[in-house]
């Protein structure tokens, strides 16, 4: 659940029970997203795979594998590969591709690791 | 304009209260309209009959006159953040069928009226007005509850193409809350939990949820302060669709619902980035 939906039910517990017994929503740590096919694959090798104007959404899913799909009205997709096994204190690092309503890659790029700064 | 704003400046002086604002406003309106009508028929002279067009809006996405004043206050008082840039308010649309062509905005009191232009990118100016201000005006647009909502936008001149300056947004974030500008939630528990939250202070938290909504469909984001870069992690883009299988059936209670492709959000509160740094944008479409 987003956390802008999250917070008002998050208060409402607070106001119930007391901080303390509540979650804070916003330090919650996301779902982990799908690898590659290829467990050995990186990102970078992945990234090389997908080429920018060719190639299309069956074969960018025979190559890698299943991404979590962002979809939008204007018929954009936005398909994200995040790296696993990364440590809590940095941010994993991430290829995002984003398809055409005709189902072409239309851009691609590699988000690095950072590490998170202190709470 | 074509129709007459005082028609609708009595309904609903806060969304966020939802029935319960609904009800007592009802009770109000209803004592306040039997004093009245008992003080009429005491001594007062007939006023001029008030004309209800067929085409009034009965509820309208309104916002307090007074509150957008003293996010107006904040911006003065806290400009250093963006020492350079310009306040103006802005409109953007809510919902799928929203017509965002020919707005009439209006600051509506007791008895005062004044129109709002409207710039081409839907942005405005608020001017201050003493009166309006005495009598808890309302400014409103002809439009209904949920198909439209509001931001502030502060932009510093001169910037490169395609950026935006992280004090221009921290500030914008403040002022914005400030003004009670966002209206995502409703219902009893939404109304309280505002109350709560809504305020310039939660923007100095490390990660708000503070909604930004770029000029147009984002694919990247980037925070550049001289040789440091970061881009914006993929949970920070599109109200967190990625992670957020429920989604969709939650945008209703956004007001990103029709301006996820251009949503993003930043670290406000992380003042490691001085506000001198600029936010890069990568659009979907285009260099």
């Amino acid at each position: 659940m987003a956390n802008w939906r999250v917070l008002p039910i998050a208060l409402a517990c607070a106001g119930v029970v007391g901080l303390s017994a509540c979650a804070n929503p916003f330090n919650t740590r996301t779902a982990a997203l799908p690898a590659f096919r290829d467990a050995g694959m990186s990102l970078q090798a992945a990234n090389d795979i997908v080429a920018t104007g060719t190639t299309t959404k069956a074969e960018a899913l025979a190559a890698l594998g299943p991404a979590t799909v962002v979809k939008f009205d204007s018929g954009f997709e936005i398909w994200v590969y995040r790296e696993k096994g990364s440590k809590p204190e940095v941010s994993p690092a991430e290829l995002v591709i984003l398809f055409t309503p005709e189902g072409i890659v239309s851009k691609k790029r590699i988000r690095p690791q950072y590490k998170n700064l202190d709470p | 304009m074509g129709m007459d704003f005082r028609a609708f400046a009595g309904a609903g002086r806060s969304a966020r209260a939802g029935r319960f604002a609904v009800v007592v406003s009802a009770a109000c309106m209803i004592s306040t309209l039997c004093v009245q009508a008992q003080d009429r028929s005491r001594s007062a002279p007939v006023l001029a009959p008030v004309n209800v067009t067929a085409k009034a809006n009965r509820d309208p996405v309104e916002k307090s006159y007074r509150k957008m004043v003293s996010g107006m206050d904040l911006f003065d008082k806290e400009r250093a953040m963006a020492p350079n840039a310009l306040l103006r308010f802005k409109l953007l649309p809510r919902r799928r069928d929203t017509n965002m062509n020919n707005i009439d905005l209006a600051v509506v009191g007791t008895d005062i009226e004044f129109a709002l232009p409207i710039a081409p990118d839907y942005t405005f100016v608020l001017p201050r007005n003493t009166q309006a201000f005495e009598r808890d005006a309302q400014v409103v647009p002809n439009r209904k509850a949920q198909s439209m909502t509001w931001r502030t936008d502060i932009r510093t001149p001169g910037l490169p193409p395609k950026t935006r300056r992280l004090g221009d947004l921290r500030l914008e974030c403040r002022v914005g809350m400030q003004a009670g500008l966002v209206s995502n939630r409703s219902g009893l528990i939404g109304w309280i939990a505002s109350a709560l939250v809504d305020t310039p202070a939660y923007c100095d938290d490390k990660a708000p949820q503070y909604l930004f909504f770029a000029d147009r469909a984002v694919f990247s984001v980037t925070l550049v302060a001289g040789t440091r870069r970061e881009v914006v992690a993929i949970t920070q883009l599109y109200a967190n669709a990625s992670d957020d299988p429920g989604l969709p059936n939650d945008l209703a209670y956004c007001d990103c619902e029709v301006l996820i492709d251009r949503t993003y959000v930043l670290p406000l509160g992380e003042r490691s980035w001085p506000d001198d740094t600029l936010i890069e944008f990568e659009y979907m479409q285009g260099e």
